[in-house]
């Protein structure tokens, strides 16, 4: 099995920090990273995406306040047990969206948008 | 003496500089530009770390720059920590990654993962027994650090040079630079950018690994073979007539076998090949 990679787009206008969090959250809700994957250092992604630490350290820090990832003093950082999987038919759906919104030719932050827009929708 | 000191130090580096060299035809090979690139600084990097090398054993060796040998005692690690350092610079100044898409594996790297297990060893037990045979001597040599001395029945016998104080302390302080020298090296290389590709970043830093301790392995078996022939000599010529004699010839000898096992962790060459693999390499 290869090992999951992550990209960074530097022209895009989600931040950085962001990009990380959302794929490496999209990576353990599929099943790529599972429970106790270890994750690089900060300092070896940084080096990998030629980004600051900090911006690494803080897409970690989010992914870590939601719960997907944990930093244990000698393992470093792991991805949580309890780390939640989404209802498969919802991803499914979300995989649809997304070859949907590709094909029409949507650029990411307007796809994004959308969906934040009708998940507010449907908490109203 | 310096003279061959200096001819049994330089031919070992001249030899695993010339296999860099080889490397360096290997750029004319085709492959994917970041791995050709990757190759050719490592090639350079290599040759600059022989360069330096054999430039520090001929001042240490033939200048008086350290009176009574000390030069010549610690021109092997000097060497292999100059080896380490220039390799250090290489792993450090490594290409930041560029363009507005970038990609990064979410393998973790660990420290030891793409050091060669023979030569983690062979350094393993060079530290081990220089550190050894060092604190012995400390231990057992005379007050001047410079030679032994016994008195056996109503004689005094002395001999020398040994590795006491005078030498051994000089050697654990260069020990302790260039085994910091390796933590550092590897931790940097490490957290340095990936190659795009998983084999190819993975030979990358298997090669660099390599370069890094074959250093480290080289310097301390050839200050033990050196303390160790000295140290023989020296007991065998104390203890003549006893047991202890027959240890220091034994002592001696093994230090003629160390001496040729650093000769081998510096000159064979790593197994990782970095390149495409119907036009690939080995790189030294």
């Amino acid at each position: 099995m290869s090992t999951p990679r992550i990209e960074l787009d530097t022209g895009s206008a989600i931040p950085p920090y962001e990009q990380i969090r959302a794929q490496i959250a999209g990576l353990v809700a599929r099943g790529s990273l599972g429970p106790g994957d270890r994750l690089p250092t900060v300092r070896a992604l940084a080096a990998d995406l030629g980004i600051a630490a900090n911006t690494v350290a803080r897409g970690y820090k989010e992914l870590e306040a939601g719960g997907v990832i944990l930093t244990r003093r000698r393992l470093g950082t792991v991805v949580a047990s309890g780390a939640t999987r989404p209802d498969p038919a919802v991803m499914s759906r979300a995989e649809d969206f997304a070859r949907a919104a590709v094909a029409s030719g949507l650029d990411e932050t307007t796809a994004v948008d959308l969906v934040r827009s009708a998940l507010r929708l449907a908490q109203a | 003496m310096s003279t061959v000191v200096l001819l049994v130090l330089v031919v070992p580096v001249l030899l695993a500089g010339l296999l860099a060299t080889r490397s360096l035809a290997a750029r004319r090979r085709p492959g994917d530009p970041e791995t050709e690139s990757s190759r050719r600084r490592g090639a350079a990097y290599t040759l600059a770390a022989t360069a330096l090398s054999l430039a520090l054993v001929v001042v240490l060796t033939t200048t008086s720059a350290l009176p009574l040998g000390l030069g010549q005692a610690l021109a092997p690690l000097v060497a292999g920590g100059a080896m380490v350092a220039v390799i250090l610079v290489h792993e450090a100044t490594w290409p930041r990654a560029t363009g507005p898409v970038r990609s990064a594996s979410l393998r973790r790297r660990s420290l030891g993962e793409s050091a060669p297990r023979w030569l983690l060893g062979a350094g393993a037990a060079g530290v081990v027994g220089l550190w050894a045979l060092d604190v012995v001597g400390i231990l057992v040599g005379d007050p001047n650090g410079r030679s032994l001395s016994a008195t056996i029945g109503e004689e005094t016998r002395s001999a020398g040079p040994f590795p006491g104080a005078f030498y051994a302390v000089p050697t654990l302080v260069v020990s302790l630079v260039v085994l910091l020298l390796v933590g550092w090296s590897l931790k940097t290389l490490a957290d340095r950018r990936g190659l795009s590709g998983d084999e190819q970043d993975r030979a990358s830093r298997q090669l660099s690994a390599h370069r890094i301790l074959r250093g480290a392995a080289f310097g301390h078996l050839a200050t033990l073979a050196g303390q160790a022939v000295f140290a023989g000599r020296a007991i065998s010529s104390v203890h003549h007539d006893t047991y202890a004699g027959d240890a220091g010839t034994a002592l001696a000898v093994l230090g003629l076998a160390l001496g040729l096992a650093a000769v081998a962790a510096l000159v064979i060459p790593s197994r990782a090949v970095l390149g495409l693999a119907p036009q690939a390499m080995r790189v030294s």
